[in-house]
């Protein structure tokens, strides 16, 4: 299938008074058209950086220092500002967390998704209506008429996040960046949202990078997961092979560490020390001072290598069978 | 059985929004505007033994976290009783008041609102200790190592004021804090929500040692059902303020008789789950302000009929160990 | 149970970073705002040293000559010195008045601002504490006071109680209490809802202790900055009393005195009597107002990075 977007070689720095923080430090990956792919890290990995790269969205003292982004086949990193608000909100979509970000409170959900049809596309205000209205349909929004006349804060969470996916979805982008757009939603909202998000998918071929801390959503969900480790990914392949027979010690910590996988009451397999301090970087490879199979070698950055079609970012492999 | 070392009888919290002035004038003018009345904790019985670890499951706004801060004595009860050790804890005085408030804490949910920002790590653990009397002021010090070396905390960080923390240490700084003053009872509210993936398994074996070594029994307040399988004994559900099922972690994981535990048993993703089709239950929450009568969770049901929009089901036991509240639990 | 919790690495820190080092390292991130501190800083040190560092005591009508009077600056003074900045129109040096001005200009607006913070900070604290109907009282009556403009009800009371130090100090900190008391009960009541003070409460500590070790400390950061604003502002108020005739007593001119003093002089062309004083008035109250500018920003947790 083709490929939407091709990320390589990504740098994303910000330079602070204290220091260089390297929040993205060398990035590959490709998302194909209609794929799922799930970014996920905890907190301070990157990963969203990584989306906000992809769209332009980079403030000072941030800058992509280095890498190139293809989307559709023409490079979009440290493109010109037009040219990249030409493709955000029409080729490219992002969901936020807080559906409040892209939705402006003292405007009718009509005014707004009506105006993101129209700033790229000349059509009669009646069909843009329409078509928004058939996208909060879409959603599984009842009663859209009704809710197209509300303003946001007559709207529960969940239905601030539908609609914010419904205008995601509204000039059938090539690709929609979700940056953890259910972590504030509860279990059976979640579960809806998901449901609409991989409901479009595949009914529109969009692609989407999914970008989460929660293993359990994605597995679900994606077709590749890419894991993220202090500003790189560590291990990138199929759902089944990264969750199923993960190969870097990170990801086989992060697998062992979420307790549906654990017996009931024994002690969770936990990974040891925090996150690093992104001013303060371990030498090598980042993660080696919480890593068990860490030896002098890990000292030196390990180079990207591939092992039955998963890239990986380790010395040392974790073999199955010896994994906790 | 053995007694329960705490017992919440019929145990109801109102929160009323009163009006103002502005709000009287307006109301007399005909506006539509009135005192609102949230019933977040509706009549809940529960009981937890000795040394066993309870797990309260719940959405947002369903009243779990009111819950705990009412057994916390944060929140005083509208109605109803808090029991701890056979006794009503509201009709205590004096020293014997003192022992249960202490004897009862809870764990916060954020690491970073939950602690003082302006006080140094030792005074954080070591105030409540001093001034009760537990430990001398000139041993306060050698006490503060020693109870965070038991949460895994090094002792040498204690002039350091909480911003110099983790999120993980943070949380560990709030346990120690909890633990300075020797309790038997610890309400943890949503403790681990806040915290990354590999640093929440840290903190859940933390508190499954604390058990073992002090004996603690715990009230777990959460959301996430992955981490309430793993450290419950039982478990029981919150749905709008009422209980609606509780039963043993491994009989309500293997055969849930709630619809609403049902779908959250369905919905909540898991690893060994791959590219399934999420399927969810409709509708939304409703407002607590303003509750279906009947069954709370009768207009998202599929097994709802006339009479879940006439009764409340209350809570029956259906077995030595288990209870849920519903009028067609049979048929599920 | 030998398996024991490891303990997270702790973060490289050489020296423990004491919530005043953190801050005060933020502070002088701002260029503008070191720069007004510096200011500042040697406005006060001028003002504390004036005896020692003046040719003439502008309070001691023997070192002043009528002769002197109304001379431009840089004229030789009859006691022999330049007058650098000027005379005014009864002879005083414009550069020691503008110093001996500013002791008592600077005295009056901190003196005043600090009754003001304790006696607002007392009475925000016991509204905030005791909540229900004293609570309701407190406010209604900061809200009749905050109706008022400040300059309106300091003039009322200097008219009714008369001249002198006191009595302005006074006035302003009638004029100000309020402030400082809407500022502490709004911080306070949104501490008081924070989950340290649930924790607080858990533990068993009384009321008064909560109040005063856990959630006043909390309330002090925004306590600091009305308080530098309000001081300026008080500065300025007293100016405009002392300008207006209803403040100090010609004897102990302060900056407003010097400016009111040098007014119907304009027309004439004898600029410096009013300006030099002026420029002196507008540099501290700037130069204060900047500083709390950039205490607001580094203290406002909202407007944290």
């Amino acid at each position: 299938m083709r490929d939407v977007l091709q990320v390589s070689a990504l740098r994303t720095h910000f330079f602070t008074h204290a220091g260089v923080v390297k929040a993205v430090d060398g990035v590959d990956f490709t998302v194909r058209k209609g794929e799922v792919m799930g970014l996920v890290g905890e907190s301070g990995s990157g990963k969203s950086i990584t989306g906000f790269s992809i769209l332009g969205l980079i403030d000072p003292p941030g800058r992509i220092v280095d890498g190139s982004i293809r989307f559709n086949g023409a490079e979009i990193a440290n493109a010109p500002e037009p040219a990249l608000q030409k493709l955000r909100g029409n080729r490219i979509a992002m969901i936020f967390q807080d559906p409040m970000m892209t939705l402006n409170p003292v405007l009718r959900i009509d005014t707004q998704m009506i105006e993101a049809i129209q700033a790229h596309e000349s059509v009669p205000r009646q069909t843009a209506w329409e078509r928004s209205r058939d996208a909060l349909g879409l959603v599984g929004i009842p009663s859209p008429e009704e809710r197209l006349r509300a303003y946001p804060h007559q709207l529960s969470g969940g239905m601030r996040q539908r609609v914010a996916i419904a205008t995601a979805f509204l000039n059938r982008p090539d690709l929609i960046i979700a940056d953890e757009p259910t972590t504030a939603l509860d279990v059976t909202i979640q579960a809806q949202i998901i449901h609409e998000a991989q409901k479009l998918t595949r009914q529109t071929g969009t692609a989407m990078i999914w970008i989460t801390h929660d293993l359990a959503v994605v597995a679900g969900l994606a077709d590749h997961i890419s894991v993220m480790y202090a500003g790189r990914i560590v291990e990138q392949g199929a759902t089944d092979d990264v969750i199923d027979r993960p190969l870097h010690p990170y990801t086989v910590g992060l697998l062992g560490s979420v307790p549906s996988a654990n017996k009931r009451g024994q002690r969770l397999y936990q990974i040891e020390g925090m996150t690093p301090n992104m001013l303060a970087m371990p030498k090598g490879c980042a993660f080696a001072p919480r890593c068990r199979a860490a030896t002098p070698d890990c000292q030196t950055a390990p180079p990207i290598t591939e092992v039955d079609g998963r890239r990986l970012r380790c010395h040392y492999p974790q073999v199955q069978g010896a994994a906790p | 059985m053995t007694a329960p070392l705490l017992e919440i009888r019929g145990v109801s919290k109102r929160f009323t929004k009163r009006l103002d002035v502005a709000g009287k004038i307006a109301q007399h003018l005909g506006s539509k505007i009135r005192e609102e009345t949230v019933h977040a904790v509706d009549a809940v019985d529960l009981s937890i033994a000795p040394g066993e670890v309870l797990g309260l499951v719940g959405e947002s706004g369903c009243g779990k976290s009111t819950l705990g801060r009412v057994v916390a004595g944060i929140h005083g009860a509208s109605d109803g009783q808090i029991l701890y050790d056979g006794t009503d804890i509201a009709a205590l005085t004096g020293a014997e008041k003192r022992a249960a408030t202490l004897a009862i804490q809870m764990i916060f949910q954020d690491p970073f609102a939950s602690l003082n920002p302006r006080m140094r790590v030792e005074d954080i653990i070591g105030e409540a200790p001093r001034v009760h009397g537990l430990v001398s002021t000139s041993d306060t010090s050698d006490y503060v190592e020693e109870v965070m070396g038991k949460v895994g905390l090094d002792p040498s960080l204690k002039r350091r004021y909480p911003h110099q923390f983790s999120g993980g240490q943070r949380q560990r700084i709030g346990i120690a804090r909890a633990l300075a003053v020797k309790p038997k009872f610890l309400v943890c509210d949503e403790a681990i929500a806040a915290l990354d993936v590999s640093i929440q398994a840290q903190v859940i074996n933390l508190f499954m040692d604390l058990r073992q070594k002090l004996g603690l029994t715990y009230l777990f307040i959460s959301h996430d059902l992955s981490v309430v399988e793993h450290i419950a004994d039982r478990v029981a559900l919150m749905y709008l303020g009422r209980i609606v099922e509780s039963a043993p972690t491994e009989e309500l994981f293997a055969a849930p008789k709630h619809p609403y535990t049902k779908a959250l048993l369905a919905e909540a993703p898991r690893l060994d789950q791959r590219k399934r089709d999420f399927a969810p239950i409709e509708g939304e929450i409703p407002s607590p302000l303003d509750p279906p009568p009947g069954c709370h969770f009768n207009p998202r049901c599929p097994l709802a009929r006339e009479d879940c929009r006439a009764r409340r089901p209350m809570l029956e036991t259906i077995s030595p160990t288990r209870a849920v509240a519903c009028h067609h639990w049979t048929e599920t | 149970m030998s398996d024991t919790i490891a303990p997270e690495t702790s973060t490289p820190a050489t020296k423990v970073e004491t919530p005043f080092r953190r801050f005060a390292s933020e502070f002088f991130e701002s260029r503008i705002a070191t720069v007004a501190l510096c200011l500042l800083g040697l406005i006060i040190v001028l003002a504390v040293l004036a005896p020692w560092i003046t040719p003439q005591n502008p309070y001691d009508l023997a070192q002043v000559d009528v002769m002197d009077g109304r001379l431009p600056p840089g004229s030789e003074a009859f006691a022999g010195y330049t007058m650098w900045l000027g005379s005014d129109g009864s002879g005083r040096d414009l550069y020691s008045a503008i110093l001996y001005g500013l002791r008592i200009s600077l005295s009056v607006g901190v003196a005043s601002g600090i009754i003001a913070l304790t006696i607002g900070m007392a009475i925000g604290l016991l509204a905030a504490y005791a909540g229900g109907r004293t609570e309701n009282i407190i406010m209604r009556v900061v809200d009749l006071q905050l109706s008022f403009p400040a300059a309106l009800v300091a003039l009322m009371l200097v008219a009714i109680m008369g001249k002198g130090v006191d009595k302005i100090i006074l006035a302003l900190v009638v004029a100000q209490w309020a402030y400082y008391a809407r500022t502490v009960r709004g911080t306070a009541l949104v501490e008081r809802n924070k989950e340290y003070v649930e924790a607080a409460q858990c533990l068993g500590l009384s009321r008064l202790r909560v109040v005063f070790r856990h959630i006043l400390p909390n309330c002090l950061a925004p306590l600091i900055v009305v308080g530098t604003v309000q001081t300026a502002h008080a500065i300025s108020l007293e100016a405009t009393l002392s300008f207006l005739g209803v403040g100090l007593p010609q004897t102990e001119p302060s900056l407003g005195v010097l400016i009111a003093n040098g007014f119907e002089y304009m027309l004439s062309g004898r600029y410096w009597i009013s300006v030099f004083p002026g420029l002196a008035l507008l540099l501290t109250v700037v130069s204060i107002n900047l500083v709390g500018d950039q205490l607001r920003d580094v203290l406002n947790p909202r407007l944290k990075k």
